[in-house]
């Protein structure tokens, strides 16, 4: 007899049956809220190992000269973070987000496609379990950067390049199962009521992101794989020695890299629409427009990737018209701030730990998206590209806003996961300090940027040292205050004032018409929808 | 007046950007620059700069107005407004406009960027790891720029100069007033030039070349780097330019140029091997410690170790090919165009008796002289040498004229003794129109054609003839 | 047919970003996916032209 005919059976004997004992609970989970927490758990392990690795970068940098580490490591270090934290940490959290979260704003027992969700997850451990043990390899982990440009990371590669493309490989499997999971479930799971446009801005703008991965994610496979044959198979794609050429891996990896920003901030953008209108006790302003601009923005994401590229040297059209469209393209993106805004205005606002998150989110996602708006003037660019100014913009967009919507979704959903009150003070604390600790760290990084330090050097000029130690200290700050995070949730799970199913007063959705903690099954029977958004 | 104007700013706003010199020197903003584009760029950079400042102010002012007065603990009451699509589209023009008038000298700046017409000096720029090579092409003048800053001052153990990691050996000079085109390219990986006071950053890209240029209104030294991931020393390829008068570069462009010459010459000489290990030692350092470590123990996995390897204590000839020609696909660079013999030759002997290799063997700058001169280059230089020296009697096919010169296809001469045919061609024969090339012919040349006379139309003996062979003939010896 | 063009309508208020919920009850009770989808690939394909016609536009003002 097989294993799903056991589970068909045993599913029929007992309808409301629990979770299952020990560790198969984890290995052989379909429950949407397991797997979510598995998601979360990873990724918080994840964004602990790939900060330990900033941790070093800045340590090393904390002083000109070289203390700590060799060039070398300290290549293999921003090259590990990097990729550690775009896809282990900032994607899987969202993608955790997605698996607790989307079932229970659209009213659906489940995810659509629940086996596939548990192989989602459990093809990342391995898939960063090798990447990470590259770190052990003679010649050591991969070196090359995030963006792994070419013939750097191809010709001129550590051995351990064939591990990492098979890494990456097994993270795009896991994001594009994920991804269709996402579409699955959200297109055919909504309880009756449950329009498209009643949905809560977080699954529309997951909805628009799981589009966004299935379209991208097989460009980050073509272009490893192109790589693969060029490294084993004799093949020149990135050799102008064959024939190739350099800049081919950067407008692919590029083409992948541009719409990736977007898919690691839309679900952002739906977590913060969620949280401000709760702690503002007012409707989100302007739903409809936020609901087609992230449609357009993603749509239009793929036609400006070579603003990553100004220096290559690409003909003056090419340089025109990319230097336009992306600044076409950033104002309807920008302006979504605005409307955040407006949903404050003339709210009644309170101040609890994920409403600061997602308060710090507004403000520093803007600061990076100003500075970005100034990376898309080209000739200007010239000056910044691959300058600390570059550092700091996409650590302003990725930090406190990526991260910050994270933590800003934990601490906004955790009294519904764990059924315990928030400990404010310590949420509080935890929000001070990483809001001091991050901008500390990364205002300075515009600085030194503009005066002239390149990325992704072990070791810098004397003028650029006071603004160097400043930035340590911040991330220092930052790296151990997630430490109080950690212990915060920890003690959130094992005890705590027991949470009401609608522990904020002004929230509104599904979520919260269960009890706190969700049940292990919600809504086997579909809820009755009356004007919810 | 500007001043007052700028401590209000100062004060508004903080010491974040501003232009003047006070604050420059706190390395906080953008270099004005020296060139008139560097300027442009500058004025863009502060433009976008008070827009994103002003949308700021604006932005975080509402938003901040708006998290004190409407806050529950105040008494607000919230309001039911969720919509005003007059509102959105107002509040989306606006940073439209904006934008769009930002385009307009953006584009012109990018436009006159990219026009390096009329150029009157070209240098083409090569990336290396982790160097940077200039060729000046009107000047037939070439040499590598290199780090100077010590080991010592990197791990701390000596005080950091005013310029540490930004100062080189040889500077890239160039005179001011003057439209300087850069060609850039790389020889492995890809690197990017940039100097911030001349707003030029391009990538250098293997296999391909980009084109900037620059006028210089400023004699000075100006200081840049590597901006493109290049591998493990990529934070130790500075760049350094030295802007200075048009007089003074001609004066320049003719010590450098005699330099060199001298520098031939030393090929000449007789090297000790204590000599060879003395000079090895200082080229070793500065081009091949980087990679495979001073101590000669390289970092496994990446680059191999030389102390006690294969190459390093095997055949000589091996371990000098290696040098000379790189290992193609590896990070080994073919070292012919970076070094000159004599440095080669040094610091190939240093690596075959450092670090306990100690096999005593001496290589002389005329053993890398001949390994650049395998078969094929003394065949296609040897082609084009008969055909300006021989084949007006001996005649392009070799069958020379009966009667007044003789054939060289199949002759005793080419098919024979190698010794007699060098002697032959290096000393003439006396009482015929055969003459001594030795004056008119350098050893190379010497060499190539004789190689060339023995393989072609068929005599394909296939031996051939070392330059330095042909250079000890001269003495006369043998 | 009008449904369609009030999808090109949406679609192009949509690149602006701004959408009035009287025009969205509209879009989703009335329109349909395809149209969407169509308006969406016409007027990125639009859009790229535009652009491509204003870099031709300023090259050719540069030139003179």
């Amino acid at each position: 007899m097989s294993t799903a005919d056991i589970t068909a059976e045993h599913h029929d004997d007992h309808h409301d049956h629990g979770p299952a004992k020990g560790l198969s609970r984890w290995f052989f989970t379909t429950n949407h809220k397991d797997i979510g927490s598995m998601y979360l758990w990873f990724s918080l392990a994840m964004f602990l190992v790939g900060g330990s690795m900033a941790l070093v970068i800045r340590a090393e940098l904390f002083q000109p000269g070289l203390q700590l580490v060799e060039p070398g490591f300290f290549n293999q270090m921003t090259t590990m973070h990097g990729l550690i934290m775009v896809f282990g940490a900032v994607m899987p959290a969202f993608v955790g987000l997605a698996n607790w979260m989307v079932p229970m704003m659209i009213g659906a027992p489940d995810m659509a496609l629940p086996r596939m969700n548990n192989w989602s997850f459990w093809i990342l451990p391995f898939a960063f379990g090798m990447l990470l043990l590259t770190l052990f390899m003679d010649g050591g982990a991969p070196n090359f950067g995030w963006t792994f440009y070419a013939p750097l990371s191809t010709t001129y590669a550590p051995d351990s390049v064939t591990f990492f493309i098979f890494a990456v490989h097994m993270m795009g499997v896991s994001s594009i199962m994920g991804a269709i999971n996402i579409v699955a479930t959200i297109l055919n799971m909504r309880a009756p009521g449950m329009t498209l446009m009643k949905m809560p801005l977080f699954v529309w703008t997951w909805l628009i992101t799981a589009y966004l991965l299935i379209a991208v994610m097989p460009v980050l496979a073509g272009v490893v794989t192109m790589m693969l044959m060029d490294i084993h198979f004799g093949t020149s794609f990135f050799d102008a020695a064959g024939g190739g050429d350099p800049v081919l891996f950067q407008h692919v990896f590029w083409f992948f890299g541009h719409p990736e920003v977007y898919i690691m901030i839309l679900p952002a953008f739906g977590i913060v629409s969620a949280i401000i209108p709760t702690f503002a006790r007012k409707q989100l302003f302007g739903y409809a427009s936020m609901v087609y601009a992230t449609a357009s923005i993603a749509f239009l994401s793929f036609i400006v990737w070579a603003h990553h590229m100004f220096t290559v040297g690409m003909p003056l059209a090419g340089e025109l018209f990319f230097m336009f469209a992306t600044m076409l393209i950033a104002v309807p993106t920008g302006v979504k701030v605005f409307n955040w805004i407006a949903t404050m205005w003339r709210g009644s606002m309170t101040f609890e730990t994920p409403m600061l998150f997602a308060l710090a989110f507004v403000i520093l996602f803007t600061i990076g998206g100003l500075s970005g708006l100034m990376l898309a003037i080209a000739p200007a660019d010239f000056q910044y590209h691959d300058t600390y100014f570059v550092v700091a913009h996409f650590h302003y967009v990725l930090v406190p806003g990526a991260i910050f919507s994270i933590m800003a979704a934990v601490y906004y959903w955790l009294p519904k996961w764990t059924g315990h009150q928030l400990n404010e003070g310590a949420g509080k604390f935890h929000f001070w300090m990483s809001f001091i600790g991050v901008n500390i760290t990364f205002f300075p990084m515009h600085f030194i940027g503009l005066a002239g330090m390149p990325r992704r050097i072990p070791d810098y000029a004397l003028q650029f040292a006071d603004f160097n130690a400043i930035a340590s200290v911040g991330a220092f700050i930052f790296g151990l205050s997630q430490l109080i995070f950690v212990w915060n949730v920890i003690q959130n799970i094992r005890s705590g004032k027991k949470a009401e199913a609608k522990c904020w007063e002004g929230a509104e959705g599904l979520e919260w018409s269960v009890p706190s903690p969700a049940p292990y099954h919600t809504f086997t029977t579909p809820p009755q929808i009356e004007g919810a958004k | 007046m500007e001043t007052r104007k700028n401590i209000l700013r100062g004060s508004l706003f903080g010491a974040l950007t501003m232009p003047s010199a006070a604050f420059a020197e706190w390395g906080l903003n953008m270099p004005v620059g020296v060139t008139e584009i560097s300027r442009s760029v500058f004025s863009l950079h502060m433009t976008i700069f008070w827009v994103c400042v002003a949308i700021a102010v604006v932005v975080f002012g509402v938003m901040f107005y708006s998290m004190f007065h409407h806050r529950k603990s105040r008494g607000a009451k919230s309001a039911h407004f969720h919509e005003n699509t007059t509102v959105e589209v107002i509040w989306t023009i606006i940073p439209v406009a904006i934008l769009v008038a930002m385009a307009v000298p953006s584009a012109a700046t990018l436009i006159e960027m990219y026009d390096p017409s009329d150029a009157e000096i070209d240098v083409q720029i090569t990336g290396y790891q982790w160097k940077w090579k200039y060729d000046y092409l009107d000047e037939e003048v070439s040499f590598f720029s290199n780090l100077s800053t010590s080991r010592d001052a990197i791990y701390n153990a000596e005080q950091k100069g005013e310029n540490y990691l930004l100062e080189v050996d040889k500077h890239l000079v160039l005179p001011v007033d003057t439209k300087i085109r850069f060609l850039l390219t790389a020889n492995d990986v890809i690197h990017s030039w940039w100097v911030p006071d001349l707003a030029v950053k391009k990538d250098a890209i293997p296999g391909f070349i980009n084109e900037s240029w620059t006028i210089i209104e400023k004699p000075g030294i100006y200081r840049g780097q590597c901006t493109e991931l290049c591998g493990k020393d990529h934070g130790y390829m500075p760049v350094v330019v030295e802007a200075v008068s048009k007089e003074d570069y001609a004066a320049w462009v003719a010590t450098i140029k005699a330099e060199a010459a001298a520098k031939a010459d030393l090929a000449g000489k007789t090297w000790t091997l204590d000599e060879l290990m003395t000079e090895g030692e200082q080229v070793y350092l500065k081009a091949c410690a980087a990679c495979h470590m001073p101590n000669g123990e390289g970092l496994p996995g990446a680059f191999p170790a030389l102390k006690n390897s294969p190459i390093a204590v095997g055949d000589v000839a091996a371990h000098i090919d290696i040098v000379v020609n790189g290992k193609p696909g590896t990070a080994m660079q073919a070292y012919k165009d970076q070094l000159s013999a004599v440095e080669m030759a040094a610091v190939i002997t240093y690596e075959r008796n450092a670090w306990g290799n100690n096999t005593g063997e001496a290589v002389t700058p005329n053993q890398i002289a001949d390994m650049s001169w395998d078969m094929d280059r003394l065949m296609t230089v040897g082609e084009e040498v008969y055909g300006k020296a021989c084949a007006a009697c001996h005649q392009p096919n070799g069958q020379g004229i009966p009667g007044a010169f003789p054939g060289l296809v199949g002759t005793d001469i080419v098919m024979g003794d190698i010794g007699a045919h060098i002697d032959i061609v290096v000393n003439g024969k006396a009482g015929s129109a055969m003459q001594a090339f030795k004056d008119q012919l350098s050893p190379e040349e010497i060499a190539a054609v004789v190689t060339y006379e023995r393989n072609a139309w068929g005599n394909n003996v296939g031996d051939s003839v070392k330059p330095s062979t042909v250079a000890s003939w001269n003495g006369g010896e043998k | 047919m009008n449904s369609f063009f009030s999808a090109m309508r949406s679609t192009l208020s949509s690149f602006l970003g701004v959408q009035s919920e009287k025009q969205r009850e509209e879009d989703f009770t009335n329109g349909k996916p395809i149209h969407f989808i169509a308006s969406g690939l016409i007027l990125a394909a639009a859009f790229v032209v535009v652009v491509m016609l204003v870099v031709e536009g300023v090259l050719a003002l540069a030139q003179k």
